[in-house]
């Protein structure tokens, strides 16, 4: 009984319901949006792994940080887990904003800030976990990959800065079936992108959660073989002491 | 496991949603509606819409006025959509949609303040749109591929951490059985 | 603050008396920069109409990709020799150490642009010669430098360093990219200087922002 209860109550079950409900919010329950006809229900989608992706910088950044600071594994680990997972959610966000596009603007990709912004930065954390992968293990991996996390975070401004720049230079082609219209929705909107926020971010957690417990599984196995060894080698050389007084 | 029991709750319901309801995705709509041809348009001196009337399918006429906060989304015959409101197009508006009157082509009007007047509708116009239906059908596609594509990942991503947890676990076992 | 200079300056001049002897770096970036030059003159048919519009673009291109081979060359050089560690246990400050080898890299990105501009110039016809380029190449520069010489401290020791580099380094300088290819084009374009000022702007802010990060950060990467 209790464990059913658990299982009712576990963040697990909870984010399946939330991620049903937005499900039947976005496919119910929400009204067509007049101008752009049902792709708009991609937003719903979209957003939120957007944000999702963002929440993953944050999370890697911060992470880094107080890594650097702190010098605790912890830290790390949770940078890690979010850099993989806001990777994820990045990755996603450019291909259902993409495939969003090119019913609406007419085109798959476009000059725009946003758009460049998430492309660099997307880019930049897979270098930030392919340096991981490449890099021997060590504090000194986790040191220079957090510099790079943090490099990352203080360039994201300076990159959004010259996107949007670059954008107002070359006018992105933004003049596809429904690009100015604005939306007939009104609070119906609201209400189900933050469902959907909602439970995309429970989402989130809960995989930056899996990703961070199986990192320090995967830790502590690394520092109990180094011990044991260390201690079969210690009375190794007590026998062997002993043996030849 | 726990991972997996997740996923296939949400695919289930996913799919279950999808299936079941795509005929009310199809038909969902906000504000009163009328879909049909354009039969008659009024324009002032200046070439500016004032009104225009409506025949839907059972030949019901309803006459529409515009506002400066009237919208339009209507498209050419070459398919380019023109959308602005009615402030900023209103000799534009005029010329579509006679154009539209022409080519007998489907719109699909929104309207509030609907008032009847011995049988005769009039209301005011807050979005004149091409008709909602053809394109709905043309762009499901691109939702299934949104939707196929995150979930599809997100399993990946998750089948990912099933696997390295599998490795993790494996290990757990083999120093248990070398302490004892 | 003299004795820093000086530091600086015997760091740059050993790269530079370095180079003198073997020529492995500034002759390998110039012709790997001529050489992407000279392909996207086959790739694109550039003519009179579109040489100003697609010009800037392939320049900073083919500069970014040259110093990049540039900066794996520089401290595959110092990784060779083993003499990094010879660096570093001098009685010197590690930013210092930071700031000689950045000024070499710096050095070695210039002489190669000054060997590749005019040559892009007759190539692609443009009137690049103005005292406003050498803004634009500056501040680049010094950017690129600033950010190579510290990721590519930071991947001497990773596998496949010469993939690594340029994953890192290229997603992150690309604003600066942007803005050293959207003033050249004012460049050649004739457009005034409040123009240009705007994307220099946004190069000398890149360039500060990473300097100085770059000089807080560098001691924790040597640090074993």
């Amino acid at each position: 009984m209790t464990k059913v209860i658990n299982l009712i109550v576990s963040p697990i079950a909870l984010s399946a319901v939330l991620m049903g409900t937005t499900l039947w919010l976005i496919f119910v329950w929400v009204p067509t949006e007049t101008n752009q006809g049902a792709v708009q229900r991609i937003l719903y989608l979209h957003v939120p792994i957007a944000w999702g992706a963002m929440m993953g910088i944050i999370v890697v950044s911060a992470g880094s940080f107080l890594y650097l600071w702190k010098k605790n594994e912890i830290w790390d680990r949770l940078a890690v887990a979010s850099a993989e997972v806001g990777v994820v959610f990045g990755g996603l966000a450019l291909l259902t904003g993409m495939i969003w596009a090119k019913p609406v603007w007419a085109v798959w990709w476009t000059g725009e800030a946003k758009l460049t912004t998430t492309l660099i930065l997307f880019f930049i954390y897979v270098a930030y976990l392919m340096f991981r992968a490449y890099f021997p293990p060590g504090t000194q991996r986790q040191r220079l990959a957090a510099m790079i996390a943090i490099i990352g975070a203080i360039d994201t401004p300076i990159i959004y800065f010259a996107a949007n720049l670059w954008s107002q230079a070359h006018p992105p082609l933004i003049t596809g079936p429904a690009a100015d219209s604005e939306s007939s929705l009104g609070t119906s909107l609201g209400v189900v992108l933050l469902a959907s926020t909602v439970s995309f971010t429970l989402l989130f957690i809960l995989l930056v959660k899996m990703r961070y417990e199986i990192r320090k599984s995967e830790d502590e196995i690394k520092h109990f073989k180094r011990n044991h060894q260390l201690d079969s080698a210690v009375l190794n050389n007590i026998s062997q002491a002993r043996g030849t007084s | 496991m726990k991972l997996f029991n997740y996923g296939l709750a949400l695919l289930i319901v996913c799919v279950g949603l999808v299936v079941h309801d795509l005929p009310s995705l199809v038909l969902a709509q906000s504000t009163p509606l009328v879909n049909g041809i354009i039969v008659g348009i009024e324009t002032n001196d200046n070439d500016q819409l004032i009104t225009f009337v409506v025949s839907d399918s059972t030949g019901t006429l309803t006459t529409f006025k515009v506002s400066d906060s009237t919208k339009y989304g209507l498209e050419n015959q070459a398919g380019d959509r023109w959308v602005t409101s009615h402030k900023d197009g209103s000799e534009e508006a005029a010329r579509r949609l006679s154009e539209h009157q022409e080519r007998f082509v489907p719109i699909t009007v929104s309207y509030s303040e609907a008032t009847e007047d011995s049988g005769q509708i009039t209301g005011i116009a807050t979005s004149v749109v091409d008709r909602e239906q053809g394109k709905l059908e043309t762009n499901l596609g691109y939702i299934f591929a949104v939707f196929a594509i995150t979930w599809i990942l997100f399993f990946a991503y998750i089948f990912y951490m099933g696997r390295k947890q599998k490795v993790v676990q494996y290990e757990i076992t083999q120093i248990k059985a070398s302490l004892k | 603050m003299r004795e820093s200079l000086a530091v600086i300056w015997a760091i740059g001049r050993k790269d530079l008396l370095l180079e003198t002897r073997n020529k492995d770096v500034i002759v390998a970036v110039s012709v790997f920069a001529l050489l992407v030059l000279m392909i996207f003159t086959f790739a694109i048919d550039i003519n009179q109409v579109n040489a100003k519009l697609t010009g800037p673009g392939i320049l900073w291109a083919s500069i970014a990709f040259a110093g990049v081979t540039g900066l794996n060359r520089a401290f595959a050089l110092e990784l060779e020799g083993n003499t990094l560690e010879a660096l570093m246990l001098a009685p010197i400050s590690r930013d210092l150490i930071y700031a000689g080898k950045m000024f070499g890299n710096f050095l070695f990105i210039t002489a190669a642009q000054i060997i590749v501009i005019p040559i892009f110039a007759v190539l692609f016809n443009l009137a690049v010669l103005r005292w406003e380029m050498l803004v634009v190449s500056l501040l680049t520069t010094i950017g690129f430098s600033a950010i190579g010489t510290l990721f590519a401290a930071m991947t001497i020791r990773v596998r496949a360093r010469e993939v690594m580099l340029p994953l890192l380094f290229l997603p992150v300088v690309t604003p600066l990219i942007m803005a050293a290819v959207e003033s050249t084009s004012h460049v050649v374009n004739d457009s005034s200087w409040p123009e240009i000022y705007q994307w220099i702007q946004l190069a000398i802010a890149f360039d500060i922002a990473f300097i100085v990060i770059s000089a807080f950060i560098f001691q924790q990467i040597l640090e074993d």
